[in-house]
């Protein structure tokens, strides 16, 4: 990597060579340990978490490299990736067929036949299958000539009709296959764009590829090649978002199968999967029909090693770069702020003894220091000093999770140090410039959604649900920030739990934030002891926005529907009721979590 | 669209009512469905339902008793009957579709008699033409006749499986059509379907000689709707009786065939009948067995009643919930869930 | 063609023939009621279609009730739906035939100024099966600013991306096997076209920037320069090309340049400018079926201060040339809706 490429650029895993994903991919696998083994798995996160990055690293090139393997068979799992770009299957041409004419037989044609088109790129692009002696050409070619073809008779093509096969060349007949199921995907395109502008049904009269009939049996029998891993082909589906709601039953119809012995499906989504039932109207469950994971979740956890992630891939990408520095020295604190930080926690230790609230001084200084610091800050006159946020650590608690949230300001920091070094390399970034961009980040995150007309001058009860959504999420920061800022035992808050139910607007309103990755879901202990309830938690990226110490373990606080209703509708109003210390109560054991908590407390990022 | 009104029938078959049908009652489809099915017909009855028990012998080594044109036209009987509820109706494309089912959904022997049931679609040449040029029409078709028994992917639940998907416009109950089919097919064993003369003259292997003495002794299938009841009448003598028969290296009496068959026959109702109800309801099978002296003596040795119904509460499966869920039973690490196991494996997550 | 604008004042005189249908699209937008107002009294101009979207702000169905009241008696209203496309569709198509559309060769007057690109592509396909020899001329209201008293830098015209989905009639030709081709028409919205790479990850993307001097006005070329230029900065690789704010054909042109650049690849257009550049996108995907259009609905309007009306506007016609599929000679070649005829069917 020359030095002028920007270490933190981030690329579409798809792009990315084998070699260059083996030495940026930092083994996460520990903590999705679904995500390798046999079995149906859905993998939730928002775009940028690293759900592609993962697929890509599964895939045979990558494997290979990374067990430092040269044969293909020795593996213990092919996968194949296949990303569900937004208009690739869900053409609008399909509502035609809702209702009216084999709207699932052929919306799982297209599906079955985009899918094995992409299992043979696959085996052209990623297997680096050798066949020097011819056996695999021959074997393939023997394969398509049976099997295949019997499998292509029964779906609707007589052999009369299909094309052959003429050579024993490995990738000739791979090239073939590939070209065989682009045709049929083209054949249904072309029905459906005549069927564009019709009210009535129109016959289809080309094959019909299911995924018991067709694709398993294919799949089975490409398992049983020579060349080919002896474990389960993995069909990783990358934004299954992006498939529509007949798809999308389809898929779990196939999840709902059970073959993952044969065929494991790895369905990566963005939160906006559409439905869990099947064709047959059936509900596929976690975890008998699949196992389920979150990445906001799982990384939000007490247990997260996020952190330990960042740092690794970081390091990864400035060794890379030749950087020759650790992610804490090249995106370093900004000391005088620490250090007036580290006063303030001193000064916390030592008067704890006759007014400390934590069970141990330290827990004091850690829970007070920063809240205070930024205090101090509040009011001060523009132009005089304000808290950075810099530092590495920081900056990973500013990401919230998601890996991309750290790299792309990365990016924009390296690349204003780039252009302002007057071509020297870049060893570090200014905290100056990491709080400016981090700020401008927090506010485009916030601002740019969100309509600029103020909420006082519409009717939020009729506004659409974003502007509900805005409401909220300005209640929310505005009253964390007046809780920092006041004298509360607890002043690092950055979540609301419901001390009763939710109803359905309030839901609505709060998983659009969910979806938009303003706030993330969780449970937690109820009120009561006797369960579980919902909580919120408001991504840290937005803490520059409303001047919040995104660092370290953050609590939270019980609210009922009624309040969040008022935030939704009178943000300012709410924000004024919190600062008067009402609305909002404390959870019943409120105490600092210090690595040595148990019970159904969360804890962010603790690990210091 | 004139509806098919079972109580309508009035005797009359799916076929006879189809065949007096309109273009003009299949709605907006354009194709001739009324023409399209007696083509159908004339070519399997011609061309292939004679052949059906032949590809049976050669392939498998077995005589069938009747899968040609008789047993079909009893299936379709059958399927009358069943359908002349006074809660059922069906479109003349549902009909349609029933029968064309019903016609091909036994051929698959002429290719062996074992997954015959999942053949039709193997089967290519002139029938292909015969079922219109709409590759979804003719899957609907071959699905149906392919849940009449079998397995799909190892899951003998054949019917749930098939997908309820308009076809051309037309709403299609497929799983209900489904239903008709099997149950129709069940009932459809009895003693039409066998040979006679080739009994009489031991012209049939052993290995087969029970199902045609099974099929010779059921007198009659009487389909009682308002009783929701089906009524089978055994007839066999004493000879009968005293035989002993083949079937899968044991020997067995006609008796027992008959109480095997007809328990078949009671989980075959208490499956297909998910897919009928409401429209058809069906809550028993009365079977009533006479022995006699001989053909031609009418004195009764014994007479034989009893009646197979859903009765009494659930008996628990044997092994419990694994029965019924069996991916319980290997949890994790093959190791089945219970009280200890939960308890070991949070053991071993805790931090 | 004539691509000069003319005041709006001396439209109706410009009109020197007959035209047996009208069409244009209520909206939010004052403009919407430009061209109308100017040839509504006009004796040459036969049965008059009023769209809307019917499921829309107060403001839209209050301009709809004004066109409809203002167009005389020989109107119709044809309610659109900006979140079925093919509601659109479907009234479109039942609008036309109900003007004689499908069995007659008629000549068709457009106000492209205020349809959605979704539906004035649909539009467009629509006409494409019906017309033969008939001119078919587009008029377009240029505005006089866009979002209305921001500086350049804050202006904004939707925020957010509610949906995208491939507009009807235009599904392109997909290879799975194949990479993908973003092509992005930038206009005003920088953020949204941003979002809609965002959602493709396409392998290649192409950003198109308007030509200056081919601006509807010139102050909008520095706003689109400007929503250019931030959008280009966020994207990391990225082919640029030209193309005209206002000649469909040179937009064609450019389009079927930069697909050609990367064959290779499968092929998806977004059209985020001018309506009239919107109209030579329909012309590429007309002449390559490989081509598929997108388009992504926004979550909000500016629906305030969306635009300025302006006292201009521009007439061009579509030469029978423009409606040619791929592999046929002459317009009227391609199969109406339900045609027992039509091939394939």
């Amino acid at each position: 990597m020359s030095l002028q490429e920007n270490p933190f650029s981030v690329q579409t895993p798809e792009d990315i060579k084998a070699t260059e994903v083996v030495d940026l991919f930092v083994d996460v696998f520990g903590d999705f340990y679904n995500i390798p083994n046999q079995g149906h798995t859905f993998l939730h996160g928002p775009r940028g978490s690293g759900k592609s990055m993962m697929f890509r690293y599964l895939e045979p090139d990558c494997q290979l490299l990374s067990h430092q393997q040269h044969k293909l068979h020795e593996l213990p799992f092919y996968a194949v990736y296949v990303p569900i770009k937004n208009t690739d299957l869900k053409l609008t041409e399909l509502e035609r067929l809702e209702n009216k004419h084999a709207n699932v037989v052929l919306n799982e044609h297209f599906l079955t036949v985009f899918i094995a088109s992409r299992v043979f790129a696959s085996l052209r692009d990623r297997a680096g299958i050798d066949d020097p002696s011819g056996d695999h050409g021959r074997a393939l070619a023997t394969y398509l000539t049976g099997p295949f073809s019997k499998l292509l008779a029964k779906a609707g093509m007589p052999k009369t009709q299909q094309p052959l096969p003429s050579e024993s060349l490995l990738s000739a007949n791979v090239q073939w296959c590939i070209e065989l199921f682009d045709e049929l995907c083209s054949g249904v395109i072309n029905y459906l764009r005549r069927l564009s502008f019709r009210r009535t049904a129109l016959n289809y009269n080309g094959p019909l590829c299911g995924y018991l009939d067709f694709l398993l049996p294919m799949l089975k029998e490409l398992r049983a090649l020579p060349f080919m891993p002896n474990g389960p082909i993995y069909l990783l589906l990358d934004d299954a978002d992006n498939l529509n709601e007949t798809q999308t039953r389809i898929l779990n119809s196939w999840v709902f199968c059970r073959t993952s012995s044969d065929v494991s499906l790895k369905i990566s989504t963005q939160l906006n999967y559409k439905t869990y039932r099947t064709a047959t109207n059936q509900r596929i469950d976690s975890p008998h029909d699949y196992t389920e994971i979150d990445i906001s979740t799982v990384y939000a956890s007490k247990t997260s090693s996020y952190s330990g992630r960042v740092e690794e891939i970081v390091r990864r990408r400035l060794n890379r770069h030749g950087a020759g520095v650790t992610p804490k020295e090249f995106f370093p604190e900004y000391a005088k702020q620490e250090e007036a930080i580290r006063q303030l926690e001193a000064e916390h230790i030592a008067k704890w003894a006759e007014e400390g609230r934590g069970h141990r001084a330290r827990d004091d200084a850690y829970r007070y220091a920063r809240p205070d610091y930024i205090t101090s800050l509040s009011g001060a006159k523009k132009g005089s000093s304000k808290y950075r946020y810099a530092g590495f650590e920081q900056l990973v608690y500013l990401s919230s999770g998601v890996i991309r949230y750290f790299l792309e300001p990365a990016s924009r920091m390296y690349a204003e140090a780039l252009s302002t070094s007057g071509g020297k390399p870049v060893t570090h970034i200014d905290s100056l410039v990491q709080d400016r961009i981090i700020r401008d980040e927090a506010e485009r995150f916030m601002v740019g959604e969100f309509d600029k007309l103020s909420e006082e001058n519409t009717e939020p009860r009729h506004a659409g649900r974003f502007l509900q959504l805005r409401n909220l999420i300005h209640a929310l920061g505005g009253a964390f920030h007046q809780i920092l800022i006041s004298d509360k035992s607890e002043r690092r808050v950055f979540s609301i739990a419901f001390s009763d139910t939710a109803d359905r607007d309030v839901l609505d309103v709060l998983k659009l934030g969910v979806q938009c990755g303003y706030l993330h879901e969780a449970s937690i202990g109820n009120k009561e002891g006797t369960g579980r309830t919902r909580m919120f938690v408001l991504s840290r990226r937005l803490a520059p926005f409303f001047m919040l110490d995104p660092t370290g373990f953050a609590g939270y606080k019980f609210v009922t529907n009624a309040a969040v209703k008022e935030a939704i509708l009178r943000p300012k109003a709410f924000i004024a009721r919190i600062s008067r210390g009402e609305l909002l109560e404390d959870p019943p054991q409120l105490r600092l979590f210090d690595g040595s908590a148990s019970g159904d407390d969360v804890d962010y990022n603790e690990e210091r | 669209m004139k509806l098919l009104r079972g109580k309508d029938l009035k005797g009359k078959t799916l076929d006879e009512w189809l065949r007096k049908r309109r273009p003009s009652d299949f709605g907006d489809l354009k194709a001739d469905y009324v023409k399209r099915y007696n083509e159908l017909e004339d070519f399997l009855k011609t061309d292939v339902h004679p052949l059906v028990s032949i590809g049976a012998a050669v392939k498998d080594g077995i005589f069938l008793n009747d899968h040609g044109p008789a047993h079909v036209a009893t299936v379709i009987k059958r399927a009358s009957d069943l359908v002349s509820a006074d809660t059922c109706e069906l479109t003349p494309y549902e009909t349609y579709v029933l029968l064309a089912a019903i016609q091909l959904h036994d051929i698959g022997n002429i290719l062996g008699r074992t997954n015959h049931e999942s053949r039709p679609r193997d089967l290519e040449g002139r029938l292909e033409g015969l079922l219109g040029d709409d590759s979804a029409e003719k899957r609907l078709i071959r699905g149906i006749a392919e849940a009449h028994g079998g397995t799909n992917n190892g899951d003998k639940d054949t019917i749930r499986q098939l997908v309820e998907d308009p076809v051309l416009n037309q709403k299609v109950r497929t799983r209900f059509l489904a239903g008709i089919l099997r149950f129709a097919d069940e009932l459809a064993d009895d003693s039409q379907r066998i040979s006679t003369f080739a009994i009489e003259n031991n012209a049939i292997p052993d290995a087969s000689r029970l199902f045609h003495k099974y099929s010779r002794s059921l007198q009659s299938v009487i389909i009682d709707l308002k009783g929701q009841a089906i009524n089978l009448h055994y007839d066999l003598t004493r000879a009968d009786a005293q035989e002993e028969f083949s079937k899968d290296n044991a020997k067995l009496y006609l008796i027992d065939e008959i109480l095997n068959r007809t328990v078949k026959m009671h989980r075959e109702r208490t499956y297909c009948i998910r897919f009928l109800r409401p429209s058809i309801q069906l809550e028993c099978i009365n079977i009533k067995i006479n022995v006699f002296k001989s053909n031609t003596s009418p004195d009764t040795i014994f007479s034989i009643g009893y009646r197979l119904e859903d009765k009494g509460y659930p008996t628990m499966p044997e092994q419990g919930i694994y029965e019924i869920c069996p991916e319980l039973s290997t949890w994790r690490n093959g190791q089945p869930l219970n009280g200890s196991r939960l308890l070991a494996e949070i053991a071993e997550t805790k931090e | 063609m004539s691509l000069d604008p003319m005041r709006l004042t001396d439209l109706a005189g410009a009109i020197d023939r007959e035209f047996d249908v009208f069409i244009c699209s209520a909206s939010y937008e004052e403009r919407c009621k430009s061209v109308p107002n100017a040839i509504a009294d006009h004796r040459r101009i036969g049965k008059r279609l009023v769209c809307y979207n019917h499921k829309s702000s107060s403001i839209v169905t209050g301009n709809a009730k004004y066109l409809l009241g203002r167009l005389g008696a020989n109107v119709n209203g044809v309610p659109l739906d900006k979140v079925t496309p093919l509601i659109t569709a479907d009234n479109l198509q039942r609008a036309l035939s109900h003007a004689g559309g499908d069995d007659h060769d008629l000549s068709y007057l457009v106000d492209i100024t205020t349809f959605t690109h979704e539906a004035l592509l649909i539009l467009l396909r629509l006409l494409q099966a019906r017309v033969k020899r008939s001119p078919v001329v587009l008029a377009y209201a240029p505005a006089a600013e866009y979002s209305v008293g921001l500086a350049p830098e804050q202006k904004w015209l939707s925020k957010g991306i509610a949906d995208i989905r491939s507009v009807l009639g235009y599904p392109g030709d997909s290879r799975p096997s194949r990479k993908s081709h973003l092509i992005v028409l930038v206009g005003f919205e920088g953020d949204r076209a941003e979002r809609l790479i965002d959602e493709y990850q396409p392998h290649v993307i192409s950003l198109g920037f308007g030509q200056a001097g081919t601006s509807t006005a010139p102050q909008h070329h520095q706003v689109n320069r400007l929503a250019f230029g931030q959008l280009a900065t966020k994207v990391s690789k990225y082919s640029e090309f030209e193309f005209s704010c206002v000649d469909s054909a040179a937009v064609e042109v450019a389009i079927a340049t930069q697909v050609s650049k990367f064959p290779e690849c499968n092929v998806v257009v977004a059209p985020m400018n001018t309506k009239l550049s919107t109209v030579g996108v329909a012309g590429a995907a007309f002449r390559n079926d490989q081509i598929q259009l997108c388009y992504a609905s926004a979550s909000q309007y500016n629906v305030e201060g969306y635009s300025r009306p302006g006292d201009t506007c521009v007439l061009t016609t579509l030469t029978p040339e423009y409606w040619k599929a791929p592999g046929l000679s002459r317009t009227g070649n391609v199969a109406k809706p339900d045609d027992p005829a039509a091939p394939g069917t």
